[in-house]
């Protein structure tokens, strides 16, 4: 009985290498609704989640990748995020085929995680405008003023995020090799 | 591509998409669900501290930086220009009600039967989409659903519309999903304002429904004209621009918000008034 509850090096540094990836996840939201809540980089608000949550679905591969996607997604669905359960769907569901494609088709390297993360905030944030848009709240020329550049200051966080989860993907590396 | 494509990646896809569809008819049944409050509980106590940590470094950065006087100064100045306002539109007010109701009214003693409860803002929402906030504080202060937030200035902020234990969402009278009844505090006619956030005036307040005959020059205050959840003469904003709306049967003006949004860091929650 007590056998079982030993727990291994090699479990250790899966648990720290998730616990990293939760904080991240967790420093990436606090960025984006405290520090810059209420603050603009040129015009828009930057969004952060996306692109974490991207990035370790791309490293990671669509099935731990994706489990993480989808619990994080839930979460921040729930923390009161104006994109709401269109969030859970987005960025469960883009990731995880971005992560499909790029171990079947691209190279799992920087430019087509960055080319994957830009899918995916476009389309989180596209949904999110199209719902508001059809639902008559929305002038159609924010798709401009809005959207395009929401879009464009959140890739700016990405090649530091792909850094700090490429750093991170290491942990428990000699391990795996074994 | 197949064999990348594996079983437990579509059924991860599959269990989203099911997620999705599940919390948005159960938002949209219930609202607020246990699991977006327990969330909302745990998270806001980090950030409240992350909120903290941020405005430390900003006081310091604006310390380094020479900004902390000049931030005095303007505040300074902010609060003669209030009080400077806060006459003129006390006097509008009187006139009016002098002429038709013959001093009904005493408006220098109009906030004393206001109560309090302070709130620092622990959190804005991210999305370019809506203007809300979140409070530290919630039911266990005393606080409920419509209550009205305003500036240390009496300015109008938001209503809450959300709320939890310890954390209460504001949304603020930038969002278009909120319509507050206002009044021209110079000629009293009435009309909705609503958030011009989403109809390319971002940062700007519309009031609409305001009759053709309504005369309405540039600067004149807006002001609430009082519910069952907010009371009379708070300042909403300042006309900026006017004009007649599409059916060209009503009249519509475009506001300055009173508040300052860019410089919020507290707001006061009136958790009762005397209604008139």
């Amino acid at each position: 009985m007590l056998d079982k509850l030993y727990i291994t090096p090699k479990q250790w540094l899966h648990i720290l290498r998730w616990t990293l990836y939760t904080l991240l996840f967790l420093l990436a939201m606090m960025m984006q609704t405290v520090v810059f809540g209420n603050h603009k980089l040129f015009g828009a608000h930057p969004n952060f989640v996306p692109v974490v949550i991207t990035c370790v679905c791309l490293r990671e591969g669509a099935e731990r990748g994706g489990m993480f996607a989808l619990l994080t997604s839930l979460f921040w669905c729930l923390s009161g995020a104006d994109e709401g359960s269109i969030s859970i769907a987005v960025l469960t569901v883009v990731p995880v085929i971005g992560s499909v494609l790029c171990s079947a088709v691209l190279a799992n390297r920087f430019l087509p995680c960055l080319a994957i993360t830009v899918v995916t905030l476009f389309t989180e944030q596209a949904a999110i405008f199209l719902f508001k848009y059809f639902f008559g709240t929305m002038d159609g020329s924010r798709f401009l003023t809005v959207l395009l550049p929401t879009v464009l200051v959140s890739a700016l966080a990405q090649p530091i995020v792909y850094l700090l989860v490429k750093c991170i993907e290491k942990i428990g590396d000699a391990y795996e090799t074994e | 591509m197949k064999k990348h494509w594996s079983g437990r990646a579509k059924l991860i896809v599959a269990l989203a998409l099911i997620l999705a569809v599940v919390t948005a008819i159960t938002s949209g049944l219930f609202g607020t669900t246990w699991a977006e409050k327990a969330v909302q509980t745990v998270l806001t106590p980090i950030r409240g501290g992350f909120s903290a940590i941020t405005r430390q470094i900003e006081r310091y950065y604006n310390y380094t930086f020479g900004y902390e006087a000049l931030e005095a100064k303007n505040d300074y100045l902010e609060r003669r220009i209030i009080e400077i306002e806060d006459q003129v539109r006390s006097a509008d007010s009187l006139e009016r009600e002098n002429a038709y109701l013959r001093e009904l009214l005493n408006l220098s003693k109009q906030h004393d039967d206001y109560t309090f409860c302070d709130a620092y803002i622990v959190s804005w929402d991210s999305s370019s989409w809506k203007s809300t906030f979140t409070i530290g504080k919630g039911t266990n202060a005393g606080l409920e659903t419509g209550m009205v937030a305003v500036t240390q200035y009496g300015q109008v902020v938001g209503l809450i519309t959300e709320i939890g234990a310890n954390w209460a969402v504001v949304t603020t009278v930038l969002d278009t999903s909120l319509e507050i009844s206002a009044s021209i505090a110079s000629s009293g006619h009435t009309g909705v304002v609503q958030g011009a956030f989403t109809s390319g005036d971002a940062g700007k307040l519309r009031m609409i429904y305001l009759p053709s005959e309504a005369v309405l020059r540039n600067n004149d205050q807006v002001v609430t004209t009082g519910s069952t959840v907010y009371p009379k003469d708070l300042i909403i904003g300042y006309v900026i621009d006017a004009g007649y709306d599409e059916t060209g049967v009503a009249k519509y003006a475009l506001l300055n918000p009173a508040a300052d949004f860019d410089t919020l860091e507290m707001v006061f929650i009136i958790t009762n008034f005397v209604s008139e």
